[in-house]
């Protein structure tokens, strides 16, 4: 049994391989939202339901079989359990924390300031984007995923991201968004265009661009490193854009409805508890 | 369990591999009795290509296989003057040659020009398995412009000798019928003065691929046949 998902050379196999790692991150995380509230009566159900779902996609996005296929075999799993992590498993689990976390992060102005410097969105999408490109270039994938800790570093810059990304317009509650109607709008469009050079890139590129994926032991024997890595782009782009623009769509009919920026608390360009304005 | 041995089998390719480099470079320095023209087995003496330079160069096969309509195929003569990659392997393959052949597969796809004619050879030594069908439906899964060739194993023995590799080891049948087949994993290059003096081991990307097939076709190699 190992500690997380790398590439270690051998051929594929369809027998269970749980990575130790990965259960034991999301036990204390399931533990610690637990004695932080995250499952009390009075949280309403969409955020619990939420909270678990982000939870068991975060397991299923580092445990095998996908983390294995990603680390190992397949780009295109690869960039599966990138979508599900970044874009799906890590808004989920800010919408339904706990009011804990979001008391926490208010608590001392330290805190505040860090918030507040980390939820700018010129500093927030900068940061989670060069960090998606770092992980997504071939001289550091390469090497990182051929052992256990470089994966688990490339899964914990995925991770760092996918909060980056989302903290502006989906922070834990209390709080209220830093970034709310048109504005989280125009947010969203740029997160869905600014990684865009990598899926391009992995499109066009005239040969596969990660030597672990090409030289790997083939999983299905006629699906080449080629189609692999054009799937993986493919699924970067409709995936992960898909849940992007659902979540612009949603909040455009939100603030359509009255229920977006006018709605709500009024706009204040930093983040502040809720209560403020309740 | 499976893990394992598959590791052990690759470790024992890329192992015999070495081997037979060095029994290359032993031959050619028994026969040359000088330090400088001994096989060529650091980077530095690779001319820049991927694969590993020969200090001696070897000659196409002249064994009697068979092609995959049952025709008999004589390497030496059918691709004379051609540049022809070589490489022998089985259908069942886990892992190497699955992606040998996919990696050669996807360079010569979208290249042009001369290069783009490049022979490759795929060698079944698993004769049982390999059958001419079989490696037909196997190679037209990655281009059916590549040539499958089997023979006796004595016939690919000999062969594989002449060329100066390892010969091919069948395991003992497990308790479900499978069994592991131990095999070269290098790919031979032939240039089209008919002679082998670069090997590739494995691991050589279509990148790389890329920039030595035109260098192969035209390249200035020194005479080293003695």
């Amino acid at each position: 049994m190992r500690f997380w998902c790398s590439n270690d050379g051998s051929n594929w196999t369809w027998a269970w391989k749980p990575y130790i790692g990965a259960w034991v991150i999301a036990a204390v995380v399931a533990l610690w939202l637990w004695r932080a509230g995250g499952w009390r009566a009075d949280v309403p159900v969409r955020r619990k339901v939420a909270l678990a779902i982000g939870l068991v996609l975060l397991l299923g996005g580092t445990d095998w079989p996908l983390s294995a296929l990603g680390a190992g075999y397949l780009v295109s799993a690869q960039m599966v359990r990138q979508v599900l992590i970044v874009m799906i498993a890590c808004p989920l689990m800010l919408y339904g924390s706990p009011p804990a976390l979001g008391e926490w992060l208010d608590a001392t102005p330290m805190r505040r300031r860090i918030v507040r410097i980390i939820t700018t969105p010129l500093v927030s999408l900068p940061i989670a984007v060069a960090l998606l490109f770092a992980v997504s270039a071939p001289v550091l994938v390469d090497p990182l995923i051929k052992t256990q800790l470089g994966s688990f570093a490339l899964d914990i810059a995925w991770i760092s991201a996918g909060f980056l990304i989302w903290l502006p317009v989906q922070p834990p509650t209390p709080m209220v968004p830093r970034l709310r109607g048109p504005i989280a709008i125009i947010y969203l469009i740029g997160v869905s265009v600014a990684p865009l050079p990598v899926a391009f890139f992995m499109t066009w590129a005239p040969t596969p661009i990660y030597a672990v994926y090409e030289l790997a032991p083939r999983v299905f024997p006629t699906f080449d490193a080629q189609s692999d890595q054009e799937l993986a782009a493919a699924i970067f782009q409709v995936a992960g854009g898909l849940v992007i623009w659902v979540q612009i769509a949603v909040r455009f009919v939100r603030m359509a409805g009255g229920g977006g920026a006018a709605g709500g608390p009024r706009f204040r360009g930093t983040m502040v508890p809720s209560n403020v304005s309740a | 369990m499976r893990d394992s041995r598959m590791g052990n089998r690759r470790a024992f390719l890329r192992t015999a591999g070495v081997a037979a480099l060095g029994a290359v470079g032993a031959v050619s320095l028994a026969a040359c009795g000088d330090e400088s023209d001994s096989a060529a087995t650091n980077e530095d003496d690779n001319l820049g290509f991927a694969g590993t330079v020969l200090g001696y160069p070897l000659a196409r096969p002249s064994a009697a296989f068979v092609d995959t309509s049952g025709a008999p195929f004589n390497v030496a003569t059918e691709t004379a003057g051609k540049l022809t990659l070589m490489l022998f392997g089985y259908t069942s393959c886990p892992d190497v040659c699955p992606v040998h052949l996919n990696v050669l597969a996807g360079t010569l796809e979208d290249l042009h020009g001369r290069e783009a004619r490049t022979k490759v050879i795929f060698v079944g030594v698993d004769t049982k398995r390999d059958t001419p069908e079989a490696m037909r439906t196997y190679l037209d899964q990655r281009s059916p412009d590549f040539i499958g060739l089997t023979a006796a194993p004595d016939v690919i023995d000999e062969a594989l000798k002449q060329l100066m590799l390892p010969s091919v080891i069948i395991g003992e049948p497990r308790a479900d019928g499978s069994y592991v087949v131990e095999h070269p994993s290098q790919i031979l290059a032939f240039t089209p003065d008919d002679l082998c003096h670069i090997v590739y081991p494995f691991g050589v990307r279509e990148n790389e691929w890329r920039t030595d097939l035109p260098r192969l076709l035209d390249y200035d190699w020194p005479d080293t046949t003695r």
